[in-house]
């Protein structure tokens, strides 16, 4: 089996080719690449597929109790300065690369279906391509820099997706957003990975930790600078993993394609943050301060998210600001040294959120037929409802996901918040408080998106409310208007004239709508195989990978737990969990303790979904009966806590109000100096142009006078 | 005076080390000298002779349909000497013909330039010729001439060697520059690089004849350096119009008038070679000469070079900011090119010269690749304006990455080969205390970027009505026509270096370094036997290729 | 001073003075078929500095070659040429020629300088036939040069047939025409269609 660890470093390289064909067909030959595009989509899921065949191969055998396997080369050196590069294999990497490359495997299959009316599907994929690549490379690099690398190629990659439909004035001013946004996480990482290099004098991950400690028991080095560095390293998964007060981007970029939104910006890259903590643990552990200000980062992210969660009609958003809210729990769980539990619960989210995301993209692709390609109406859960008649897959896994994250047992997010909220409460009882009360939050407001969703009468058809949902989304659309929305130049997905490739749907309905365009369907439809076998797909491990990290037999927790820790070293973990399950089966497990946690955090899942259907489902509560006193709350979480408004008067206007005064000043004086020296050098460079007078007897001499001067001035001695 | 005693008298006048003469005694044995003179050394170059004799024969007597095949068959047998110097790798030679020839590691790494630069010409060249009508199998034999010139150059280490074979590049260049005869501008260009060319070529003959009498007769490269600890005055004219001569191969102001010219005038298959290919060799040439002849008087070099290097760097890169044509602009940045491959020349350290190297590397696939997207654009639109480039990017995509990555690579951004070869250069200038050289090199490098930048602004330009005329009747690519499969390997060929030579640097810059520790001539410590030394590489290969794998992370 | 030597002096006096007058006469004459004439003269008196030198074999090489080829091809140049240019006077003509005057004095002073100040090893001349002595050179250490001479020599022919082969194509505007591909620049374009006028109406 060693030939599976000597390759390794195949898995990004995998997707990385169909990325570069597909790059080249579309550079190269352009049509023919469009006339095959399955071909592409087929060499695109190939790859990733093989990828992920390989990932599991290798987490069977890192179970089985192979040893981490580290591989580097000399990538550049130039004399005492080298920088490695390679790959390792360890527990947590092959971890890591399993959830990575089944959930890519699974939303490129998704795309297909997605994409299928898109101009730009072969594009998509060659992005989607290079992004799992670039996502693989990260998981397995082994030093700061290679993670440096790859971090900024993710960032471009979902730069990339986000602003897919560049076109779209909304998709590419997020991309922009999220562009900037992360140049500040980005650069802070990289000052810290500068300064612990200086610091430590090297960039691989287990020398730091070490040498640090080193250093600090020697004296060398003040913890306030490390703590400092260790501040700035911790900027990076902040605008990553979209903590506060970074996390403007995320909701922003769900403008991007669904699938995108899936992958990207729930499952793995946004947990790249997370599991760039995971390995900075053994240097992070080591500062108390920073590991609190992770942890408050993280659980008042969680909270902040939560609350604005509540309020969002876009069901996209909504879903965006539960991925903030649940990255918040991971972060805030290694902020609380609770390693295993923080990235089981990266890996559970990863595949109920992936889910998640997918299901509202096939909810969007069956409102689509209805309101037509207006994202601002298709994603509107006002205009839902009752879909659950319509699209029985797509409810049944958005019903899963939603049990999944609101905590109920045995679903997967139960076992890992559980675990988390446990964790959490040993070291700080109020942040435990604040975890408590966000997974009430979670429950009430991801049951309030299925209720509106999936339940009651379907609202889409009411044009009175389709013109009300266009004008607070301010932009005022005549009732007549959405009428001819097939043929308004929208975009979304399958946004294109219909004639381009007319795809036979599954569904008859859809299959007449094609004759008159879209949105004249009054009903939504399932969306075809290619997108609903993902669904299901990714509900198994939805309901059931939860299991692996039982508190009473924590197969999990034995096979990821941090570097320092040797708890099960060199072995395999099997007979370690065998032997737990039999203690526990011998009924000497401590049921008391685990009853009280997972019950008080059921208990107030259950209050929350409770409420949840009162409100939204049964009617029983009407929500006008609410004091006007709740109102200012209510806006204040449908505003996002003033945030955006806040960093557009400070830093946008703030920043255009500098610029506009250094505009000043530059056209005053340093415009003028930088005329002046323009026009020194193009003058200089004209002049020197015409030296060249084109006679050659010029030329010899200039040689020859060359030569004088060069033994004169160096001859000067003699 | 009796036979025997005339050739006793005559060995002993000639001064050679008697073993090398041992196959005179025995005149019967006709395959004898080839064992004594290591004729092994040359295979590369009779492999390219004797592709030059195939290309003419078949040019002579082959029709119409087998004067097509002479691009290939040019660049089967260039590539058959690519093979025979990766061979010879294996197994330096560093002395053969009694002397005249070295077959070290840096030697073979220039011929490979030379040799690269060639097969990646010829692709350029097929079409171009083609289209302009003129006669395709003489072109060859010229470029394969000026092929083995500066092979046989890079390798020289006998005056009167270096001397022929720099005629023999240098002639052959001279041709090549007015081959499109009809155009005015081409035979003024050849012109004016014959009277220069010859012009410097006096010069270096001055310094060479300055040399042998300085030595008392000599004329091996390493048997004069003994005698130029004492030279003084003459010893610094016999240097400076040494420099004189080389400083015209690199193009090194204030031996650089004939470039924007000749650039100008020439087909852009002879730019592209006369701009790689002629400047590896020269930088081959300075190299050996400069560190063979006159290690007494590195100092006087160093100091010489390093005004000519920032002269150079300062020139070319600014008046390459005025230019108006895309091949003037390659011209003039060539030049400053040369100005930063001098920091290493006169860092003079064994980075320095293995930096030197490394950016040869990557400046011949980044040159290169830029010059066949000019010749593309040529061949389809008729002009070289980098106005008329305006709007490419919506015609075609292809040809604007392949242009924007070489540009880019060239002004020096990351991750691109150009600014590791830069970073190297830099790096060694700098440890090596040329504060000022590596200052005015940054300053420069950024001029540089802002030109490069600038034409890669012009591509890109969004808005449909700024696209300029030539783009707008833009034709559609026939890759099917003679010479166009050829160009686009060669196209995709430089764009796959260029992007992957930087990030993987690191082997070439270990062969580079090797090859520096493994030439006696430039006497740094390390170089010792040379057999053991290929194992060496092959372990350092097989290092970098993950056998330095550790096992457990804690 | 032997008679011998006394010869010697007597002839390389002279021959450097005719060497140096019929270079400056070269330089200074004011038709170009007179300084064709007088080039034969500067190599005939380096020709007899050769022999003065007793490298026999060179001296006879350069009266055959630059002498009877090289100067022969210059003269029949010049004289195909048959046009009279008149050239207007620079401006600051005095000023070029001021400045090339420095620095051919200065070279000259330089190389003086130099020949004066050096040590030179000098060896007693052979009595021996240089052309054994070269013939002995070329097949022993030379013996690689003396081979590329063989293709340099090949690749000049080829390339001088090139040049001065008449090429059967009927030239077509833009495309195979035997020029550049790139269009020339405005004013040069003009140029070379004045050129093209006289080439038809010759």
């Amino acid at each position: 089996m060693e030939f599976i660890y000597t390759y390794a470093w195949l898995i990004p390289v995998y997707p990385l080719v169909a990325a570069f064909l597909l790059g080249l067909g579309i550079l190269m030959f352009n049509t023919w690449t469009r006339a095959n595009r399955s071909l592409a989509a087929f060499l695109s899921v190939f790859s990733t597929g093989t990828a992920m065949v390989h990932a599991f191969a290798l987490l069977v055998s890192q179970v089985q109790g192979h040893e981490t396997v580290l591989r580097t080369i000399t990538w550049a050196q130039a004399g005492s300065f080298s920088v490695d590069m390679g790959f390792v294999v360890d527990h947590l990497s092959a971890m890591m690369l399993v959830v990575v490359t089944t959930v890519a495997f699974l939303v490129q299959i998704y795309s297909d279906g997605y994409m299928a009316h898109d101009p730009g599907y072969v594009r998509f994929y060659a992005y989607l391509s290079l992004f799992s690549s670039s996502m693989l490379g990260l998981v397995v690099s082994p030093n700061l820099v290679q993670i440096y690398i790859f971090w900024e190629l993710v960032g471009m990659c979902s730069y990339l997706l986000i602003g897919f439909w560049y076109d779209r004035q909304a998709a590419a001013e997020a991309a922009q957003k999220a562009f900037v946004v992360n140049r500040v996480g980005d650069f802070g990482l990289l000052l810290g990975i500068l300064g612990f290099y200086w610091i430590s004098g090297t960039f691989a991950f287990n020398e730091i930790g070490r040498n640090l400690q080193e250093m600090l028991a020697a004296g060398a080095v003040s913890s306030s600078l490390i703590a400092l560095f260790a501040v700035l390293v911790f900027l990076g998964p902040v605008a990553k993993s979209a903590q506060f007060p970074l996390h403007v981007w995320l909701p922003d970029a769900m403008e991007g394609p669904t699938p995108i939104s899936a992958l990207i910006h729930a499952a793995t890259m946004v947990a790249a943050g997370v599991f760039l903590l995971a390995r900075m643990f053994p240097v992070l552990e080591g500062i108390p301060v920073v590991m609190d200000i992770i942890a408050w980062t993280g659980a008042g992210t969680a909270f902040l998210g939560a609350s604005i969660a509540i309020t969002q009609n876009d069901i996209k958003k909504g879903l965006a600001y539960s991925t903030i809210s649940q990255l918040g729990y991971m972060v805030m769980a290694m902020g609380c040294g609770a390693y295993g539990a923080s990235l089981f619960h990266l890996m559970t989210h990863a595949y109920f959120k992936a889910m998640l995301f997918l299901c509202s993209g096939s909810v969007i692709h069956g409102m689509e037929a209805v309101v037509g390609h207006d994202p601002v109406l298709a994603q509107d859960m006002r205009l839902m409802g009752g879909l659950r008649k319509y699209m029985p897959v797509t409810a049944i896994t958005f019903l899963i996901g939603t049990l999944a994250i609101c905590g109920i047992p045995p679903f997967a997010g139960f076992w890992s918040k559980d675990e988390i909220l446990s964790a959490v409460f040993e070291r700080n009882p109020a942040l435990w408080g604040v975890g408590f009360l966000t997974a009430g939050i979670t429950a009430f407001y991801m049951f309030r998106i299925y209720f509106l969703t999936f339940e009651g009468e379907f609202r889409g058809t009411n044009l009175r409310l389709r013109q009300e949902v266009a004008v607070s989304a301010g932009r005022p659309v005549p009732a007549f208007a959405y009428v001819f929305a097939g043929k308004q130049p929208a975009f979304g997905p399958g946004a294109m004239n219909i004639q381009e490739k007319p795809q036979p749907s599954s569904h008859p309905e859809a299959q007449e709508n094609l004759h008159d365009g879209h949105g004249h369907a009054s009903e939504p439809h399932e969306s075809p195989w290619s997108m609903t076998f993902p669904l299901l797909a990714l509900a198994i491990p939805s309901v059931l990978i939860g299991l692996v990290g039982t508190p009473f037999a924590n197969f999990f927790e034995a096979f990821i737990h941090p570097p320092a820790e040797s708890v099960a070293e060199a072995g395999s973990i099997l007979p370690l969990v065998a032997a737990e399950w039999q203690e526990v089966l011998a009924g000497h497990f401590d049921w008391a303790e685990f009853l009280i946690m997972a019950g008080s955090s059921v208990g107030i899942g259950l209050v929350g979904i409770t409420l949840a259907s009162l409100i939204y489902w049964q009617k029983r509560i009407d929500l006008g009966t609410f004091p006007q006193s709740l109102q200012p709350l209510y806006y204040f979480s449908l505003n996002k806590w003033y945030i955006d408004d806040l960093y557009e008067r400070v830093f946008v206007q703030g920043t255009r109000f500098v610029a506009r005064e250094a505009l000043e000043v530059d056209s005053r004086i340093v415009d003028g100096v930088v005329n002046l020296t323009g026009l020194v050098t193009m003058v200089s460079g004209e002049a020197m142009k015409y030296l060249e007078s084109g006679k050659a007897q010029f030329y010899a001499l200039i040689i020859f006078a060359a030569v004088v001067v060069m033994v004169v001035a160096s001859g000067a001695g003699f | 005076m009796p036979e025997a005693g005339r050739e006793t008298g005559n060995r002993g006048m000639l001064a050679v080390d008697p073993p090398h003469l041992s196959w005179s005694s025995s005149p019967m044995d006709v395959f004898a000298p080839t064992g004594n003179l290591y004729a092994g050394a040359i295979w590369p170059e009779v492999v390219v002779t004797l592709t030059l004799l195939l290309v003419l024969v078949v040019d002579l007597v082959g029709g119409s349909a087998a004067r097509k095949s002479l691009p290939a068959l040019s660049i089967f047998g260039l590539i058959g000497a690519l093979v025979t110097l990766v061979l010879q790798w294996q197994q330096p030679q560093l002395e053969s013909f009694l002397g005249s020839f070295a077959a070290d590691p840096i030697s073979i790494l220039f011929r490979g330039l030379v040799v690269g630069t060639a097969v990646l010409t010829v692709m350029m060249a097929e079409r171009y010729i083609a289209q302009s009508g003129a006669p395709t199998g003489e072109f060859y034999v010229l470029l394969l001439t000026a092929t083995l010139g500066g092979m046989f150059l890079s390798g020289a280490t006998d005056l009167i060697l270096v001397f022929v074979s720099l005629e023999t590049l240098g002639i052959a260049s001279y041709l090549m520059a007015g081959y499109t005869k009809r155009d005015p501008r081409s035979s003024e260009a050849a012109l004016k690089y014959l009277l220069i060319g010859a012009s410097s070529t006096a010069i270096f003959l001055y310094g060479m004849s300055l040399l042998y009498g300085l030595s008392g007769g000599q004329t091996k490269l390493e048997a004069i350096a003994s005698s130029m600890g004492d030279a003084g005055l003459a010893g610094i004219i016999a240097l400076v119009l040494c420099i004189g001569g080389i400083g015209f191969k690199l193009a090194a102001v204030p031996f650089h008038q004939w470039t924007p010219d000749v650039y100008e005038g020439s087909p852009t298959p002879v730019v592209a070679f006369l701009s790689v290919g002629s400047k590896a060799a020269g930088f081959a040439l300075a190299v050996r000469f400069l560190a063979t002849v006159f290690p007494a008087m590195t100092e006087e070099w160093r100091a010489v070079l390093s005004v000519l290097a920032i002269l150079t760097m300062i020139l070319g890169n600014v008046v390459a900011i005025a230019q108006t044509r895309l091949k003037r602009l390659l011209a003039y940045s060539s030049i400053g090119q040369a100005g930063f491959v001098l920091i290493g020349l006169v860092a003079g350290t064994e980075a320095g010269y293995a930096s030197l190297i490394f950016y040869l590397m990557v400046y011949l696939v980044m040159n290169l690749g830029a010059f066949l997207c000019v010749t593309l654009f040529s061949l389809k639109t008729g002009t070289d304006e980098i106005s008329e480039y305006s709007g490419l990017y919506q015609k075609d995509p292809f040809l604007t990455l392949c242009l924007s990555i070489c540009l880019l690579s060239l002004g020096g951004l990351p991750p691109l080969a150009g600014f590791f070869g830069k970073l190297y250069l830099f790096w060694a200038g700098w440890q090596a205390g040329a504060y000022t050289l590596v200052l005015v090199g940054l300053v420069t490098s950024v001029i540089s970027i802002y030109y490069y930048v600038r034409v890669v602004k012009t591509i890109v330009v969004k808005e449909p009505q700024e696209m300029s005329v030539s783009v707008q009747n833009y034709p559609e690519t026939n890759w099917q026509a003679e010479g166009m499969q050829a160009l686009r390997v060669g196209l995709v060929l430089t764009l796959v270096a260029t992007i992957f030579a930087g990030i993987l640097s690191n082997p070439l810059f270990t062969l580079s370094t090797q090859a520096v520790e493994q030439s006696p001539f430039l006497g740094f410590p390390t170089a010792q036997a040379f057999i053991p030394q290929s194992a060496r590489l092959q372990v350092a290969v097989k290092g970098s290729l993950g056998s330095s794998a550790q096992t457990g992370e804690g | 001073m032997t008679l011998g030597e006394g010869v010697q002096l007597v002839t390389f006096v002279v021959l450097s003075a005719m060497a140096i007058g019929f270079a400056l006469g070269v330089v200074w004459a004011p038709s170009i078929v007179y300084s064709g004439f007088l080039l034969g003269g500067v190599f005939l008196s380096m020709a007899g500095l050769y022999l003065l030198l007793n490298a026999d074999f060179v001296a006879a090489a350069q009266v055959l070659i630059y002498v009877g080829a090289v100067n022969v091809l210059i003269l029949f140049a010049i004289m195909l040429v048959n046009r009279r240019y008149t050239f207007a006077p620079l401006k600051l003509g005095w000023l070029r020629n001021g400045v090339t005057a420095v620095v051919c004095l200065g070279l000259f002073a330089l190389l003086t300088a130099m020949a004066l100040n050096t040590p030179w090893q000098l060896e007693p001349i052979q009595p021996t036939s240089s052309v054994l002595v070269m013939g002995g050179h070329f097949f022993r250490e030379y013996l690689l040069p003396f081979e590329l001479a063989s293709v340099l020599l090949l690749m000049a022919l080829i390339g001088a047939i090139v040049l001065a082969r008449r090429e059967f194509v009927i030239p077509q505007a833009g495309e195979g025409d035997l020029s550049l591909l790139e269009r020339a620049r405005p004013q040069l374009e003009s140029e070379s269609e004045r050129q093209a006028e006289l080439v038809s109406t010759r």
